[in-house]
């Protein structure tokens, strides 16, 4: 169990026009950057669906992008299954995903994870995809994502995966 | 910092200064770019070398993060394939932190 309430922590919600992500620091700019400038359009015009924690003062705390994507094969498969072996797999991507350096290592990097893959569960029954990739962005942040049971995938030590199902395993079992 | 946005004039922390064996990188400029850059890293108190190894470390993070269509070798794609068609497993450590009922901040308390 957490209890954010010493932090001031609201649970996570929709980024909208009232959030404070001006002085947003996690320590790696590329996140930051993308808070700032991209994250208020994307919504907007539902490229990205951000969901932020936030503060008293709607100062974003820690913030995360999930998108819709698709993995596709550079050539046809050659054996063709009872159904077709598919030569695209849909996904959802876990496009950005940081937290303030003020409240790191209080455990809301775990649960902010917890929540997005519920929300990715939650949003696979509407519009499916069998997995959830993310790109870490260093061993540090792999680390992080393989101890909650993502893999690392053959395109890259770095690209993780976890199946949909294991998801909605891990949620009902 | 001004609120025009984070970018490469941000120092990077921790990682991104990495501590493992330096390879080098050569790379043909022209002059006026080269002037521009040197501009630039000069502006931010930085060497052209930091100034241009974190901007490059900067787009070089997006264009990872950013990739929602991954084209893949045959091979790989299938090996992917066979990796999200095992069966459905739960993941204890997953489990444990789904079930974790957390207490929030509310605008009452």
């Amino acid at each position: 169990m957490g209890d954010f309430r010493k932090l001031g922590l609201f649970a996570p919600e929709p980024l909208a026009e009232g959030h404070d992500f001006s002085e947003f620091t996690s320590g790696r700019p590329s996140l930051d950057g993308w808070l700032s400038d991209m994250a208020l359009y994307n919504q907007r015009s539902n490229y990205t669906r951000t969901f932020v924690v936030r503060d008293q003062e709607f100062r974003v705390r820690a913030y995360y992008a999930l998108c819709a994507g698709m993995m596709m094969r550079k050539d046809a498969p050659k054996i063709v299954a009872p159904h077709g072996a598919p030569a695209e797999i849909p996904i959802a991507l876990l496009a950005r995903f940081a937290v303030h350096k003020e409240v790191q290592g209080n455990g809301v990097g775990s649960t902010l994870l917890a929540s997005a893959l519920r929300m990715a569960a939650s949003a696979s029954q509407a519009v499916a995809f069998r997995a959830v990739i993310v790109d870490a962005l260093d061993e540090d942040a792999a680390r992080f994502y393989l101890k909650f049971g993502f893999k690392p995938t053959r395109i890259s030590p770095l690209k993780l995966i976890m199946p949909t199902h294991d998801i909605v395993a891990s949620l009902t079992g | 910092m001004s609120k025009l946005g984070v970018g490469y004039c941000t120092p990077l922390k921790g990682a991104a200064v990495s501590a493992l064996k330096k390879d080098n990188m050569n790379v043909r400029v022209a002059e006026d770019e080269l002037d521009l850059i040197k501009r630039a890293a000069e502006s931010c108190g930085k060497s052209l070398s930091s100034f241009v190894l974190e901007a490059a470390m900067f787009s070089a993070q997006k264009a990872l993060m950013d990739q929602r269509f991954l084209y893949l070798d045959a091979d790989i794609f299938d090996d992917v394939l066979k990796q999200v068609s095992q069966p459905a497993k739960a993941h204890p450590r997953l489990a444990a932190l789904m079930k974790a009922e957390n207490l929030w901040a509310t605008s009452e308390n």
